[in-house]
């Protein structure tokens, strides 16, 4: 008998708790009152519920101002949000984190031919703004309707190299990172990226004359970057880049004949030909970070 | 036995009881706006400044524009602005321009112009007035190297407006042909040109900014003079729509100088 009532008695013990923990949600805190009014009581005042008014976001500072002495007045509580700091940690950590980016890129500045690129950079991060990595990629070429335009008004082929691949060493840095929000309701963070890197680009003559046989030119082709980066989740993150190679070149010599044996064009080119290029093309990519996850290393 | 079913009826209200409470527990910061206390650098001010342009991939002449800039920002997030340009360099050939006129001969034979006549129909940018709205959804705070902190916010906008497109030569005289009709004609016009782009604001204090903007302005033209079409004859059938693009870089100034700051 003592075994049933001791039963009874933890129900009647569990609804209680039940009704006390839905009580005390809805009641603001007495601290939460300005100007040392207290609170009247939840149901006796207008006390604010849980489900803030804010509605009216687009009123002024001033007009707040404005509104202040009325609302203390009235013994009204603040906002349970305007007391509380909030300083978000940084979003994204990438030390010791390898980074795989497949990217797909365009050329811009080249009115005659263009090219779309597919390839990946491979970064390792040393420090959270230091990487070094590998860039690869391959090319697929575009006349321009310009390229086409040439031979109709002015009897000309144009002289032109196509890319053909791409490989370098890079060195990342990170100059900047920052956080903005979207019509202030999310935050998202960014950083922008700075790289320079020193490589191979391999290009090849498109001959004047269909028939005529091409060579290839590796030349070594430094390049420049900077761009900006999303951080989408703790393993992916979006990018745009800008970067500028720039390389000398050897193009088709003007006096190509007909039949000419392949190692004097070479020869002759070389001699005649060659030109400083730059390039300047826009990617966009996805990174893939591993470790997938990262812990932070400082209290909140 | 009783014992059990005891504990058993607790846990049976208990439980569902505990999971209400967290359902209905709400984070303080519920409805509190992403960002408190924010600077609010564009709300119903005036924005104006001036700068330069620079056009990529053109065919013949490559613009350098002086290029003022002035918008009203009916809220944080939405502006009207024009913006204008006047070319300071006519003459600078494209790579494309110096190796044509390299290749062709002089006098002009039968077939092909000489680089004097080529290039007189060749025309560039002379000045150019766009009208936008401009859209800015994005904006926050960069630390540069750690120790520099700048506001800062992207934007998109779309408009249309004018480019005025003439030549620093005249008409040459091997433009008629034997029968009379035009085989070459440098195309100078005020054209309508629609214009979009993506921009962004470096703050450098409350009141003042680097704007950064990149646009395409596509508009009609024949930028070469000659025949497009393949009938020999160069007329208004010759003229195509094409992209124009344009990096910009402005100082601009903000009014009235002080920024509110919202709740």
């Amino acid at each position: 008998m003592k075994r049933l009532a001791l039963g009874l008695f933890v129900v009647l013990a569990n609804l209680s708790v039940e009704q006390v923990s839905l009580a005390q949600e809805p009641e603001a805190p007495a601290s939460d009152t300005v100007g040392g009014t207290p609170t009247p009581p939840a149901d006796t005042g207008p006390a604010v519920g849980p489900d803030l008014d804010l509605t009216d976001l687009s009123t002024t500072p001033e007009t707040v101002e404005a509104k202040k002495p009325t609302a203390e007045a009235a013994g009204a509580p603040r906002k349970a949000w305007d007391d509380i700091v909030v300083v978000p940690r940084k979003a994204f950590l990438k030390k010791a984190r390898l980074e795989l980016a497949p990217f797909t890129g365009i050329t811009l500045n080249d009115p005659l031919i263009r090219h779309y690129s597919f390839g990946g950079d491979l970064n390792y991060y040393i420090t959270d703004v230091l990487s070094i990595g590998l860039e690869g990629q391959y090319f697929i070429k575009e006349l321009s309707e310009r390229e086409s335009l040439v031979g109709l008004q002015y009897y000309r082929v144009p002289t032109l190299n196509k890319l053909k691949y791409h490989g370098a060493l890079v060195f990342g840095y990170v100059p900047g990172y920052g956080k903005f929000g979207l019509f202030n309701k999310y935050i998202v963070h960014w950083d922008l990226t700075a790289s320079l890197g020193v490589g191979m680009i391999w290009t090849e003559i498109i001959p004047r004359n269909f028939g005529d046989q091409s060579f290839t030119n590796k030349n070594i082709a430094p390049h420049l970057g900077i761009g900006a980066r999303l951080f989408v989740l703790d393993w992916l993150t979006l990018s745009l880049t800008f970067r500028d190679y720039i390389y000398v070149d050897t193009f088709e010599f003007q006096g190509r004949k007909r039949g000419e044996a392949l190692a004097d064009v070479i020869t002759e080119s070389k001699n005649s030909q060659t030109q400083l290029v730059q390039n300047i093309m826009m990617f966009f990519s996805v990174g893939f970070y591993l470790p997938p996850s990262f812990t932070y290393r400082t209290p909140r | 036995m009783r014992k059990v079913i005891a504990l058993l009826l607790g846990a049976l209200v208990l439980l569902p009881a505990a999971a209400r409470a967290e359902k209905e527990r709400k984070s303080p910061l519920t409805n509190a706006p992403a960002i408190r206390k924010r600077l609010e650098l564009r709300d119903k001010r005036f924005e104006a400044g001036i700068g330069v342009g620079v056009s990529v991939g053109q065919d013949f002449y490559n613009a350098l524009l002086v290029m003022p800039r002035l918008a009203f920002h009916i809220t944080d997030w939405i502006a009207l602005g024009v913006v204008g340009g006047y070319n300071v360099t006519p003459t600078w050939k494209s790579s494309f321009h110096s190796d044509l006129n390299g290749s062709l001969s002089d006098p002009a034979t039968t077939k092909s112009a000489s680089p004097a006549d080529a290039t007189a129909t060749m025309n560039h940018i002379a000045y150019m007035a766009v009208g936008q709205v401009e859209f800015l959804p994005l904006s926050g705070k960069i630390a540069l190297f750690s120790s520099i902190f700048s506001y800062f916010d992207f934007y998109v906008f779309g408009g249309a407006g004018v480019v005025n497109l003439t030549t620093s030569s005249a008409q040459p005289g091997s433009c008629i042909d034997s029968n009379g009709r035009t085989v070459c004609q440098a195309y100078k016009a005020t054209e309508l040109a629609g214009n979009a782009g993506i921009g962004a604001h470096a703050y450098l204090s409350n009141y003042s900014a680097i704007a950064l903007e990149i646009r395409d302005l596509i508009y009609k033209n024949n930028a070469s003079g000659r025949d497009v079409n393949g009938d020999t004859v160069t007329d208004a059938h010759d003229l195509e729509w094409g992209s124009n693009w344009l990096f910009s870089l402005n100082v601009q100034f903000f009014l009235p100088a002080k920024a509110k700051i919202s709740r």
